[in-house]
């Protein structure tokens, strides 16, 4: 009789002594549908634990953080990264602002009129708490919540005035935000007198197809309508291929979102 | 013996990694370090993490009945830690073996 050799003996002991997989995989499927389920019935209950433990941990490490560069150990460099930031958000501002004075020409008084433009609404200031890459769906979180009376459907704007999302859940003191160009995102926008849909594509651009005979060329504004015809980024390309009937607009806000720290949000009216 | 789901302090780096870029980094570093992870361990952990991803990020209740509302983050590190099993299966064997 032959005497089995070391390695199958092995990886029979070895087979047995492991988790069985498909019972592993049931058992996962069934406490993320638990897990999920009691979320949606709760009304975003358990959303609401995991961003209070986030924002817990951000809180922590921006603490952290401030310790570390705060004591002088890394001044001189803490001084020149402040500067550059400085600088950048000096350059974006001057973007956004051109490219806010063209949107306020493209705007006559009149078509405001009609669309009751609400101009002088009163907003809240809000911190970007986030990043704006970190969030696979086109979130973001700000430090505004329902004690500054944000609702959910509130706009949040650019310092420029730029449309840039809409609350989606509010705790007490922080929001989130979902970008209107976030992945996958549709909505209606109209450029001069044409309307179309865009569809986001994230990191705040978005597509869309017009008529190839419109009139729609680089650095026009976009709006929303649903919005009070609020600007929400410039056309930044326009290419039509001779044989296809639509022109494809690469749509853009006119700032950088990285260094984008303030946000200011419209409360609903 | 098999040596992939053992905790070793490469794996809990690694995981502590994943988990600080799933609320500070961009979404792409945290699927680097859950590949990574599940490449050399049965990382349980990267389920959790996704999960925690989904429900930090997502702007709304999640459906199983809509595309546009699918739990990624959780269903990518389910993907990762199942599918990835036949692979550390081959490649990640211990040393008695050979």
């Amino acid at each position: 009789m032959t005497k089995p050799t070391p390695y199958r003996s092995y990886r029979r002991s070895e087979r047995k002594s492991e988790t069985p997989l498909f019972v592993a995989f049931i058992a996962i499927v069934f406490v993320v549908g638990f897990i999920f389920g009691i979320d949606k019935v709760s009304g975003g209950m358990v959303r609401g634990y995991a961003r209070a433990g986030g924002g817990a941990l951000s809180a922590a490490v921006s603490g952290a953080v401030s310790t570390v560069t705060g004591n002088g150990i890394l001044s001189t460099r803490r001084a020149l990264q402040e500067e550059n930031t400085q600088l950048r958000d000096a350059m974006a501002m001057r973007d956004e602002e051109a490219a806010r004075f063209k949107a306020l020409e493209d705007e006559n008084d009149a078509l405001r009129a009609m669309a009751r433009l609400a101009i002088d609404a009163s907003g809240i200031t809000a911190p970007v708490l986030s990043s704006f890459d970190s969030s696979p769906y086109g979130t973001f979180t700000i430090g505004t919540g329902k004690s500054s009376g944000i609702d959910e459907g509130s706009i949040v704007l650019t310092p420029g005035g730029f449309v840039l999302g809409s609350v989606t859940s509010v705790s007490a003191r922080t929001a989130t935000v979902e970008a209107f160009f976030a992945p996958g995102k549709k909505i209606n926008m109209d450029v001069g007198d044409v309307a179309f849909e865009a569809e986001g594509r994230g990191g705040g651009n978005a597509r869309g197809e017009v008529a190839r005979d419109a009139a729609v060329k680089t650095g026009d504004t976009v709006i929303i309508p649903a919005f009070a015809h609020r600007p929400a980024g410039i056309v930044g390309e326009v290419r039509s291929a001779s044989s296809s009937a639509f022109t494809t607009l690469y749509i853009r806000l006119p700032l950088n979102l990285d260094t984008l720290r303030y946000v200011y949000v419209l409360p609903l009216q | 013996m098999f040596t992939y789901y053992r905790f070793s302090r490469l794996r809990i780096l690694l995981a502590i990694a994943c988990a600080f870029c799933a609320v500070f980094a961009p979404w792409w570093a945290t699927l680097i370090f859950a590949i990574l992870l599940n490449l050399r361990f049965r990382a349980w952990e990267v389920i959790l993490i996704g999960l925690f991803m989904d429900l930090y990020w997502m702007p709304f209740s999640v459906s199983f009945f809509s595309f546009d509302s699918l739990p990624l983050a959780t269903i990518v590190a389910v993907v990762l830690v199942f599918g990835f099993e036949p692979l550390r299966r081959q490649l990640l064997v211990g040393p008695e073996i050979l």
